[in-house]
């Protein structure tokens, strides 16, 4: 029958279970909040920088303020040392995959590469933005993959190198420059930065 | 002679264990409205805390009703039930050991007892002050328990 000795020896030799229970709830409800706060793709713009340093946090904070009430939750920047020896497969991981903007300084894509990474920037977009020619980056072919943002940066990266703004050919938010893209978000960047 | 064990105490013990299962039914759907109504309003990390709290509590109440009192409310009315339906036997005697020490025999705490050379277990909570060594007795037995007794 039922007694406050037989309670107590049952709590004895059961206080594991209740100790793996509450650690079991904690891991499970943390993992469903990170689920829930984590912004899906189409909900976060991703920008990858090859500098040895930039305020990330802020240069994020920054470019979000004209997506306020929008579909975009987050603009998350990256960044990685391109004197790093490890740089290479940061870029090919961190870098290329999920990102929709990069921010690199010539000479790190060999001229003939631009076309497998990157989406050309057409001339709406250059006439949109008023770019001098000499703020663009061209290929050997001619045609445009860049844009010089360095003056932008200057806020955020205390260095004296070019920086170049891409878009990552794989994105889908970048508008009518990728016929797989949901929305323009990744394109609307510009209107901070070079607005 | 004093009855120790009735069957309709095996109503009471059912109608507990309804009550515990009502409880139990209506808790987790009041703790999981309210889980899913604070998450649904705010996903900050202080409601995930209430989250993990209200769980937490909600499951050790429940990990103690599978593991504990749903075993003890089912071995209660068990036993009830056999000593309904087993037979009884009657033992007549001078009580010639007493062991207060708490054994437990099939889940309950019974003190030890010798009558005639015979042991039997009589439940702790149900042990009258009146039955010491040297007293003459009149007990009714079940699988070695006392159900009833009566002092001669």
């Amino acid at each position: 029958m039922h007694s406050k000795r037989k309670f107590k020896a049952f709590l004895g030799f059961n206080w594991h279970w209740y100790l793996i229970i509450f650690t079991a709830v904690i891991f499970a409800f943390y993992y469903l909040f990170v689920s829930i706060k984590t912004p899906s793709y189409d909900e976060r713009i991703s920008i990858f920088i090859g500098t040895k340093f930039v305020e990330s946090e802020k240069l994020g904070s920054d470019l979000y303020t004209d997506f306020n009430g929008t579909e975009i939750e987050e603009i998350y920047v990256d960044y990685s040392n391109p004197a790093d020896n490890d740089y290479a497969i940061i870029f090919n991981t961190r870098g290329m995959v999920n990102t929709d903007i990069l921010i690199l300084t010539k000479g790190y894509i060999l001229d003939g590469d631009y076309d497998n990474l990157f989406v050309k920037i057409d001339q709406k977009i250059i006439d949109k933005y008023n770019i001098d020619d000499e703020k663009l980056l061209y290929d050997t072919d001619g045609l445009v993959y860049g844009i010089d943002i360095t003056q932008y940066l200057k806020e955020y990266i205390k260095d004296d190198k070019t920086y170049y703004l891409f878009f990552n050919k794989k994105s889908e938010k970048i508008g009518y420059l990728n016929n797989n893209s949901n929305n323009d978000y990744a394109l609307k960047i510009l209107d901070n930065i070079l607005g | 002679m004093i009855d120790l064990y009735n069957i309709d105490d095996a109503f009471l013990i059912l109608n507990k264990k309804k009550r515990f299962v009502s409880i139990l039914v209506i808790s987790f759907v009041i703790t999981l409205c309210i889980i899913f109504g604070i998450t649904w309003l705010s996903d900050s990390y202080f409601i995930m805390v209430i989250d993990i709290i209200l769980t937490t509590i909600y499951l050790w109440v429940l990990y103690t009703y599978l593991f504990y009192f749903r075993k003890v409310y089912n071995e209660e009315y068990h036993f009830l039930a056999k000593v309904e339906q087993y037979e009884h036997e009657e033992l007549n005697g001078v009580v010639s050991y007493l062991d207060e020490n708490i054994t437990t025999i099939k889940n309950m705490e019974a003190y030890t007892l010798k009558v005639n050379g015979r042991i039997v277990y009589f439940e702790c909570s149900k042990m009258p002050s009146n039955i010491y060594i040297d007293t003459n007795v009149k007990f009714i037995v079940m699988d070695n328990f006392v159900i009833g007794y009566e002092v001669l």
